[in-house]
């Protein structure tokens, strides 16, 4: 049914149709999240590791250890200022609304998750093969999994990531600006609090850091659906077959909308 | 009787000549005899004998024997080698310093380097400790010997001859109370500032500088027997190195507090009495010298944790939790990359830009 109508639709949109998935505001907004977490993470994480034997040698150099923390709070300038940025970008442009909208999870996000892992590990299909819940299944098709779920603009795991980013942010900048200023955080709190800040800030950071260097970099760069890498974040381009393929909705979306204007 | 007068043979005059060339010969290759301890003692055994300006040149005998060099027999010339030589006494007045160095030379070398030698080398100063001051001379006594000057009990009162102000507030101290107390293990200046070569806390190598002086504290403080006998918390150095301060410290950021920033290094008392520098109503004081406008607030933190969950249960549970969270998410993210690596390699996938993936 859906590849029937996937094909009916096809003439609308080319394969090798080119559209825009990042513009190059939203790119550069990428680009210097990039640069300020990567320079948050090499200078903050010395901090949570400081047992480890290596870090004697890197801050071996006299005032090395005091430009880490210059290096901490510039980067930690520019994540916020990217922040606050993106913030407006969402209140004040159309793009930005509509684009922190689509972001925003869904029911489906959670039914697509769970259709997703179950249909990769085949494993209702392998139950039913095996003689378990046959009766059942035979009833409930849909229990089997046997179709990846289809997604829109933005998948499960890219609202995640999303969601991951933003809350991260909120916790690390309010942590991050009590840690920097001490004096004013015990005006507001008493000190016992502070050493919870601290926690939070040194977890906080590395669930960001394993969150980015696991997840992130899967779905970007080993999955083979883009390995070596997805170039979306340089070029801002999506072909009209990874549209096709990967957010159909999206395709019939925009099929749908050309069909409209005729 | 007849006396016959005959001159003497030449030859006699050449065996009187070799005579004396070999006795001249054998003096110069021993030299001049050097003068024993009876020797210096036949002057300067004299309760009454005087320089020219009326001081006394007198030197105990019986101090010098039970002396550590007495001890083991060393003439006066050993040390005073300057008139090993010296034929014609009474020696001149003005002789240069007894000459430790010639034994002791590492010893010279590390008070060289130190803030005493340096003071009268490169600083100018005409008055500074020299091995005398603290060792004396005729009755030097080794450092064990609890008549010795330089001995545990000895040393505070030894150095106040100079740093009297200190010695003052020393004995006013959690350490000099115990000092005065006649208990041994608690530190004496030697203890924490060295002894020959004894350096200022603003030089690197200083065992009382910003970078070393947790190292030299906690040999006491973190040190199990001490805290058993005295009732120390234990734990002070490996709870500061976890510390923020700590961390900066280990990394080469002097600025950031080390154990004399709070605790006070002289005068240091214990938290419970009302002097202290780390008191309850003195710590946003002691805070507030680094941390500008440091409240109260300050006060309400435990600074060396050594039970997380007794002194911070909130952290402590807050720790555990984001553990149990971030098992969790990165378990979650493994189980769904694993099942998608999982459903490509069995060829399931279908939906895929690229061809068979």
């Amino acid at each position: 049914m859906r590849a029937e109508a996937t094909k009916m639709i096809q003439p609308a949109i080319g394969d090798d149709e080119q559209f825009e998935r990042m513009s190059l505001g939203e790119r550069l907004q990428h680009a210097v999240l990039v640069i300020s977490f990567l320079t948050l993470v090499l200078t903050g994480l010395p901090i949570f590791f400081h047992q480890l034997p290596v870090l004697n040698w890197a801050f071996s150099v006299e005032g090395s250890f005091r430009l880490r923390g210059l290096l901490h709070r510039g980067a930690a300038i520019g994540l916020v200022c990217v922040s606050v940025y993106h913030l407006f970008w969402i209140i004040t442009t159309a793009r930005g609304r509509e684009t922190f909208l689509q972001l925003m999870p869904v029911r489906k996000d959670i039914t697509d998750a769970f259709e997703s892992l179950f249909y990769n590990l085949g494993i209702m299909v392998w139950l039913r093969n095996h003689g378990f819940f046959v009766a059942f299944l035979q009833s409930h098709p849909y229990w089997l999994f046997q179709h990846p779920p289809r997604f829109d603009r933005y998948n499960f795991i890219e609202k995640f990531e999303y969601l991951a980013v933003v809350w991260g942010n909120m916790v690390m900048i309010t942590t991050g600006f009590l840690l920097w200023y001490p004096v004013i955080s015990a005006r507001i709190f008493p000190m016992w609090v502070y050493e919870i800040v601290r926690v939070v800030h040194g977890f906080e950071a590395l669930l960001a850091l394993l969150s980015i260097a696991i997840w992130h970099m899967y779905n970007v760069h080993v999955n083979p659906e883009v390995f070596p890498m997805s170039k979306v974040w340089l070029n801002g381009k999506i072909t009209g077959r990874e549209l096709r393929l990967l957010h159909p909705l999206e395709y019939e979306r925009i099929v749908a909308a050309r069909t409209a204007q005729g | 009787m007849k006396i016959t007068t005959q001159p003497l043979s030449s030859n006699k005059y050449g065996i009187l000549l070799c005579f004396c060339v070999l006795v001249v010969f054998f003096v110069a290759l021993q030299g001049v005899a050097a003068p024993s301890n009876e020797d210096c003692l036949a002057c300067h055994g004299d309760k009454a004998a005087t320089r020219a300006n009326g001081s006394s040149i007198y030197v105990d005998k019986d101090v010098y024997a039970q002396s550590v060099h007495g001890n083991i027999g060393q003439e006066c010339v050993a040390c005073h080698s300057d008139l090993a030589s010296v034929t014609d006494f009474p020696h001149a007045e003005k002789l240069p310093k007894a000459q430790c160095a010639a034994c002791h030379e590492k010893i010279q070398q590390q008070y060289n380097e130190g803030v005493h030698a340096r003071a009268l080398s490169k600083m100018g100063l005409t008055v500074s400790a020299s091995c005398g001051t603290c060792h004396r001379a005729h009755d030097i006594r080794p450092a064990g010997d609890p008549q010795s000057p330089v001995s545990r009990g000895n040393v505070p009162k030894l150095c106040a001859q100079c740093h009297g102000g200190i010695y003052d507030q020393f004995v006013k101290s959690v350490h000099g109370k115990d000092y005065l107390a006649g208990k041994t293990d608690v530190p004496v200046c030697t203890d924490c500032h060295g002894e020959h070569s004894i350096r200022g806390p603003g030089e690197n190598e200083s065992t009382v500088s910003a970078k070393h002086v947790a190292a030299t504290c906690s040999r006491c403080h973190e040190d199990m027997r001490l805290a058993r006998i005295y009732g120390l918390a234990g734990s002070r150095l490996s709870t500061y190195r976890g510390s923020y301060h700590g961390i900066a410290m280990n990394f080469g950021m002097t600025t950031v507090a080390n154990c004399a920033s709070c605790h006070g290094f002289h005068d240091i008392l214990p938290s419970q009495d009302a002097q202290s520098s780390i008191h309850a109503a003195n710590l946003s004081k002691t805070c507030g010298k680094c941390h500008l406008g440091a409240g109260e607030n300050f006060a309400l933190a435990k600074i060396h944790q050594v039970n997380p969950q007794a002194d911070n249960v909130w952290a402590f549970w807050i720790k555990r939790f984001y553990v149990g969270l971030i098992w969790t998410i990165i378990g979650g993210f493994l189980l769904f990359i694993s099942a998608d690596i999982f459903a490509r390699v069995r060829g399931r996938r279908q939906h895929s830009p690229v061809e068979g993936l």
